[in-house]
């Protein structure tokens, strides 16, 4: 079958509405659902058709958040289960048991989530750290930019960075991406020389991504400006197909990716859907200040990643 | 409800203030310009624009043809005083770095620490942003950045950013010991707080949207910073996230920009790979005020 890769947050909600119509529809479980913000967007997403919801948490909240935000939740399921902890432990059982798909994150930390996600009696851990994805959408930019990792671990070793980037190639896939074309920072791409600890780093990943991961273009030390830009380009020595086309920006630390990708959020209207890969399921979290097309596309990212896993047996 | 504090606009808030108070200031005394390398077309023609608007004085090498050579002349000349700005053109940027620092120039001072500063325009903003350090500092440690603070925050006042607002940017706004960018944010944001760094107002951790939304600041519970919301300076904590930031808002973010490095014996303008050649002319309205 020919690919036919997503190029936008657009096409991002559009293809997890066809999925969802072809048979195909998702089931996300929330823990600890008495947040209105996830309910608001949940209840959006059932609307648009593209997945099932199950809120799992406090329903006498849930109800009365609902009703004072006048969101109709009639369309999702309510499983009362009061304390955050056991809500998490209940939807990520659902999860373990095929009854659902991902799992978003509600109103509990991220860090008490991920710790139930990865609880070995469920049996959802991947061979991979967590790695936190945001999938931007930069009007001005061609296509989307997964920029890694921005949200979960704070200095990757290069072993490390090694899995973030294979959970970004896994996303690269779901999203139907090929080659997949990767830029892996390090300072600007003209001073690479004068950082003696960054290019090591580099010797360690570039090469462990073209042994193993097949069908990707992967290049480094690259800036954002030369990940995404050919302008000025001949000024500059580098050469390769990643620059100005790059689907996964690698990056060199928590802050980098955070930083850059908040910037682009605030100043460049970028849509970005976000996500945490790594586990046998995607799991999906928004946070207040989202749009409500941000909080859709993360949970369409989080449902064609499913889908993804599903229907080539990744973790079979 | 609580009232929404107001962001501080300082007295130059706009590009068309800084190349008019360039201007204003070469036409009392003409600031004395040199060009290395030639071989980038929009840097020749940002320079040439500021000559013939009088924003610059030209000063020619001879043999300007070879760059390299170029490089240690200009260098040489503003030793000596005989230029009070360099504009680098198409000049390898590590190359003239390396000419730079070198000590036997002395271009630099010893104990001086030289630094890239970035400013953005985005009219979404209201005022200018500065970011630092997306040119020289690979990942700053604590004594670099108190550094790169005061370098920013002088410029700024320079340039009429009175008592700029300098956040320290990092992934969260909590401090967490094994996130060693949070904790010397901290020290720093106590070392303003007792009045040990003088001339700003310096807060962080802080995240993007915290330093530069007072919305986004108030919905995680920081209202008593001077800082959070309405920042001027963004000290990044890497090059790369500097440089990042810097890009993302000339390419996508609609945004003016320039840059100039600063702390040497005179200011030298750098503009990005990407810039337009506005923004190098920008770059060197920015070192016209700078010197």
């Amino acid at each position: 079958m020919t690919p036919r890769p997503i190029l936008s947050s657009d096409e991002l909600i559009a293809r997890a509405i066809e999925y969802a119509g072809a048979g195909r529809k998702r089931t996300v479980a929330v823990a600890a659902a008495q947040d209105v913000d996830v309910i608001g967007a949940m209840a959006q997403a059932e609307a648009d058709g593209f997945l099932n919801g199950i809120l799992v948490g406090d329903a006498d909240k849930i109800t009365a958040m609902a009703g004072d935000e006048s969101i109709d939740i009639d369309r999702l399921e309510i499983v009362d289960v009061k304390d955050v902890t056991a809500a998490a432990h209940h939807a990520v059982k659902l999860a373990s048991e095929g009854k659902a798909d991902a799992i978003m994150k509600g109103f509990l930390p991220t860090s008490s989530l991920l710790k139930v996600v990865l609880d070995k009696q469920y049996g959802l851990r991947g061979k991979n750290t967590l790695s936190h994805c945001a999938v931007l959408d930069i009007p001005g930019y061609h296509k989307m930019i997964n920029m890694t990792d921005g949200g979960m671990v704070v200095k990757p070793d290069p072993d490390t960075k090694f899995q973030i980037l294979e959970n970004a190639v896994m996303v690269a896939r779901a999203l139907e991406l090929s080659p997949v074309k990767v830029a892996v920072s390090a300072a600007t791409d003209s001073f690479s020389d004068a950082v003696p600890h960054i290019p090591s780093d580099i010797n360690v990943v570039i090469p462990q991504a073209k042994e193993k991961l097949g069908d990707i273009v992967i290049q480094g030390p690259v800036s954002f400006e030369l990940a995404t830009s050919k302008i000025g380009f001949e000024y500059q020595d580098e050469t390769g197909l990643v620059v100005g086309d790059a689907d996964i920006f690698l990056m060199d630390s928590i802050e980098e990716c955070n930083l850059v990708a908040k910037a682009l959020i605030q100043f460049a209207q970028a849509v970005f859907a976000g996500v945490i890969v790594g586990a046998k399921v995607p799991v999906s979290l928004v946070s207040r200040t989202d749009t409500i097309k941000n909080k859709k596309a993360s949970l369409a990212i989080a449902c064609i990643l499913a889908d993804y896993y599903d229907r080539n047996k990744v973790w079979q | 409800m609580e009232k929404t504090a107001q962001m501080t606009i300082p007295e130059v808030h706009s590009f068309e203030q800084i190349v008019a108070r360039a201007k204003e200031k070469s036409a009392t005394k003409p600031a004395r310009a040199v060009l290395v390398d030639t071989s980038n077309a929009e840097m020749v023609t940002a320079f040439e624009k500021a000559a013939g608007e009088k924003l610059i004085e030209p000063v020619s090498i001879a043999d300007a043809e070879d760059a390299n050579k170029a490089a240690t002349v200009a260098l040489q000349m503003a030793v000596g005083g005989e230029v009070d700005l360099i504009v680098k053109g198409g000049f390898p940027h590590i190359e003239f770095l390396r000419q730079m620092l070198d000590r036997t120039v002395p271009f630099v001072g010893r104990g001086k620490l030289v630094s890239h500063i970035g400013v953005i325009d985005t009219k979404q903003y209201g005022k200018l942003l500065f970011v630092t350090d997306a040119g020289l500092t690979v990942q700053p440690d604590l004594k670099q950045k108190l550094a790169l603070i005061q370098n920013a925050a002088g410029f700024a006042a320079k340039i009429g950013v009175e008592m700029p607002r300098v956040a320290l940017l990092a992934a969260v706004e909590v401090i967490y010991p094994q996130m060693p960018v949070t904790t010397d944010a901290a020290i720093l944001a106590k070392m303003s707080e007792r009045k040990q760094i003088k001339g700003c107002l310096v807060d962080g951790p802080l995240s993007f949207d915290v330093a530069i939304d007072m919305a986004a600041a108030h919905s995680k519970g920081i209202t008593s910073s001077e800082v959070a919301g309405q920042a001027d300076i963004l000290v990044a904590p890497t090059i790369e996230t500097a440089h990042g930031i810097y890009t993302a808002m000339s390419l996508y973010g609609k945004s003016e920009v320039g840059g100039v490095i600063l702390g040497g014996k005179v200011p030298v303008a750098l503009a990005s790979r990407s810039d337009s050649v506005s923004n190098k002319y920008r770059s060197i309205a920015l070192a016209v005020l700078a010197s």
